[in-house]
């Protein structure tokens, strides 16, 4: 199973948990430092920065590792290289971790990517060089590799690619049933999907999904997309068009479709306000947007500024609504901050945003400079014609 | 209903009564927060609002209903603006705590139509005549004065973002990241004029604690800024004249790391790190590259496997320095 030091791991969590309560003032330092060291962790997790350094650090020496031994050997790439490489990284990362007792410290994080990366690469150059072309055995194959490394390592974005290739293999292989499996299609993804997210809230339960934590909330929120999208009118139809090699003006159950493309983002928000659960309820603002743009998409009711400007005056509104409402926190619910999101804060992530974002608003002077001929300052923009 | 492991902790003696009955208290009382939710839908709003103001204005330009188009923008910039200075905490030279973020984004919404107007009005009647720089110095003048009056760090990237424009460059990270404009001399020496005034403006924010919160903005621009500058004119001149660039890095870059040491910012940390290992790598591959190519190519991944291992050490060492110091 899961690689890293088990005790090391329950200890973390059970840090992570007391330094919460520490952070508000709720537990003394004292008493946050006798509990570190009864429960000690000896991982190697350095500052989020220098994890990221050494991501690009580890990235730059295994290729140019990779890139001497071709120059030297005089290899040609080829799946066997390939393969190789995959394996020798894949060393690198189990002597890394067991030895060295890496843990989330860049080193691991690029490793497993560059070993999954070869070894999929591997993969495909063999099926091409044996012209053997299958969707559904590359899915399998990249399922196979993904879950390994998911369950080896706990890596979040490794089971998202689980989890899609898992879906993959389920759409090709219905696929390939025929007509009958095509128009049952959306169904068969939406149960899957379903299925998925019941399995996974069900395993939470459970004390092996402990050292999973992370991996748990990825998977839930894509699953609930994927539940979305399953059923979302616009990826009914251009899917069906594209497995039928057709172009329709309308689906079967159009109306069914319809109602799943736009309840099913309410319903999300609304359960998720009734489970407290952020999940569900970022999954349902998501969807909110995906759902707008399938409606704006065949019903062009009004041209896109007056949309805007009257969806935006709405959410302003509900927005303003809502500080008005939970002034004092009402049914447990409170708009102030309570989480200290300590990295969006470092990086005032935030007002980096708002200044790309709105850069095509506040470079407007600028532009029309430019437009008239750009004079002294005028070359606003990236152009920036002197 | 508290979690057992502090139950467990308690009876361990690793937790004293009264923390225990802490955190009985929080987990009765606790509240489920949607502060993020709302801020996401306040951003979203704000956009969509000016957006399509924006659309709407350009595209009425020729018909007379562009007159109440612009009025109406008027309008919204000064009702934000008063609501602003109704709600506003009184002005201090320290960190003020916003009232809400609703009052941030009703700010960022005036801003922004404030923007749309000014930017209307050059284009459709010129009122700064052919005085262009003056269309640009007046909106940043603006921006720099609403970031500090009403206290919001968004506004002030904003006017950063212009002081940029102003002086004929563009910085939003995304320009900046494709940057395909330090390949004349000019650009280059803006770039790094910018850079090093934004980091004295940094340093002044902070050591005269006049809001000296901000200083981390200024300080983060002008990193990269004259880092960027500083690297691409390395690689813009002869092998022999770039030294001096060589040079002004070595030295820009021994202050910054003094720096972000006192700072005991691990971000500042290791951008200096990187851009610096960016630039001695610049300096040796160009110099392994005055070899013939067979060699130099292996030397070149020789180097670089080598240098790699050694910053990987150090950066490790460095962690553990910053940690602890």
């Amino acid at each position: 199973m899961i690689i890293y030091n088990k005790t090391w791991l329950t200890n973390l969590l059970l840090i992570d948990l007391v330094e919460k309560e520490y952070e508000a003032d709720r537990v003394s330092g004292n008493e946050f430092n006798n509990i570190k060291a009864k429960y000690p962790v000896g991982f190697y997790t350095p500052n989020f920065f220098i994890r990221v350094g050494l991501f690009i650090l580890t990235f730059i020496i295994s290729q140019s590792i990779s890139g001497f031994t071709v120059l030297l050997l005089g290899g040609s790439g080829g799946y066997v290289w390939l393969a190789c490489l995959g394996i020798l990284n894949y060393l690198a990362l189990q002597t890394t971790v067991k030895n060295k007792f890496h843990y989330r410290s860049g080193v691991d994080d690029a490793l497993l990517w560059i070993t999954f990366i070869y070894l999929a690469a591997a993969y495909y150059d063999l099926t091409n060089a044996a012209r053997f072309d299958s969707n559904l055995a590359f899915a399998t194959f990249i399922f196979i590799l993904s879950l390994y490394l998911t369950v080896r390592f706990s890596d979040l974005l490794m089971s998202l690619v689980a989890y899609l290739s898992c879906l993959g293999i389920l759409f090709f292989a219905w696929q390939n049933i025929g007509p009958w499996g095509i128009a049952t299609m959306p169904f068969t993804l939406m149960l899957f999907s379903a299925l998925m997210y019941w399995l996974i809230r069900r395993s939470l339960k459970y004390s092996f999904t402990m050292f999973y934590a992370n991996c748990m909330v990825v998977l839930q929120a894509i699953s609930l997309i994927t539940l979305y999208a399953a059923g979302n009118y616009f990826v009914v139809k251009e899917l069906g068009d594209m497995l039928n090699k057709t172009s329709s003006e309308s689906i079967p159950f159009g109306g069914l479709f319809w109602t799943w493309t736009l309840i099913v983002p309410l319903a999300y928000i609304y359960w998720g306000m009734l489970k407290r659960d952020t999940i569900l309820i970022r999954s349902g603002l998501l969807l909110c947007i995906a759902a707008a743009l399938t409606f704006r998409n065949y019903y062009h009711v009004m041209p896109l500024e007056l949309a805007l400007i009257l969806s935006g005056t709405a959410v302003l509104f509900i927005s303003w609504f809502l500080t008005k409402y939970l002034k004092d926190p009402k049914h447990g619910i409170t708009y102030q901050d309570l989480s200290n999101d300590s990295l969006m804060d470092q990086l005032k992530i935030e007002s980096l945003l708002i200044s790309e974002t709105s850069s095509g608003i506040g470079g407007a002077p600028s532009n029309t400079g430019t437009q008239m001929g750009g004079g002294k300052f005028g070359g606003g923009g990236a152009s920036g014609g002197f | 209903m508290v979690n057992p492991i502090f139950e467990d902790l308690h009876a361990q003696g690793l937790i004293s009564d009264k923390s225990l009955e802490n955190i009985q208290k929080k987990e009765l009382g606790a509240f489920f927060s949607i502060h993020w939710e709302l801020k996401t839908f306040l951003y979203l709003g704000v956009m969509m609002l000016s957006t399509g103001l924006g659309i709407l204005v350009y595209k009425n330009i020729d018909s007379i209903s562009h007159q109440a188009v612009l009025g109406a923008i008027g309008l919204i910039c000064i009702a934000c603006f008063a609501w602003c200075y109704k709600n506003k905490s009184p002005f201090s030279p320290e960190k003020v705590e916003s009232p809400s973020s609703l009052f941030d984004y009703i700010l960022l919404l005036g801003t922004l139509s404030f923007l749309s107007f000014i930017g209307y009005m050059q284009f459709q009647y010129e009122v700064f005549g052919t005085r262009y720089g003056m269309a640009t110095f007046i909106p940043m003048v603006f921006l720099f004065w609403t970031a500090y009056y009403f206290d919001h760090l968004g506004i002030l990237t904003m006017a950063i973002a212009n002081l940029a424009i102003w002086m004929g460059i563009s910085v939003t990270p995304k320009n900046l990241l494709r940057s395909g404009d330090f390949s004349n001399e000019r650009a280059l020496y803006t770039y790094l004029a910018l850079g090093l005034f934004l980091l004295i403006l940094a340093y002044f924010s902070r050591s005269y604690n006049f809001k000296k919160h901000f200083s981390f903005s200024y300080h983060n621009y002008g990193v990269h800024l004259a880092f960027i500058a500083i690297i691409s004119g390395y690689f813009y001149y002869d092998y022999l004249y770039s030294l001096i660039w060589l040079a002004i890095f070595g030295m820009l870059a021994w202050f910054l790391y003094q720096n972000s040491f006192k700072q005991r910012s691990f971000y500042f940390l290791m951008i200096t790190v990187l851009y610096s290992y960016v630039a001695i790598s610049g300096f040796a591959l160009r110099s392994l590259f005055f070899m013939d190519k067979s060699i130099s190519l292996l030397l070149a991944f020789l180097y670089l496997i080598g240098s790699g291992f050694c910053l990987v050490v150090i950066l490790m060492d460095l962690n553990k320095k910053l940690k602890s110091g």
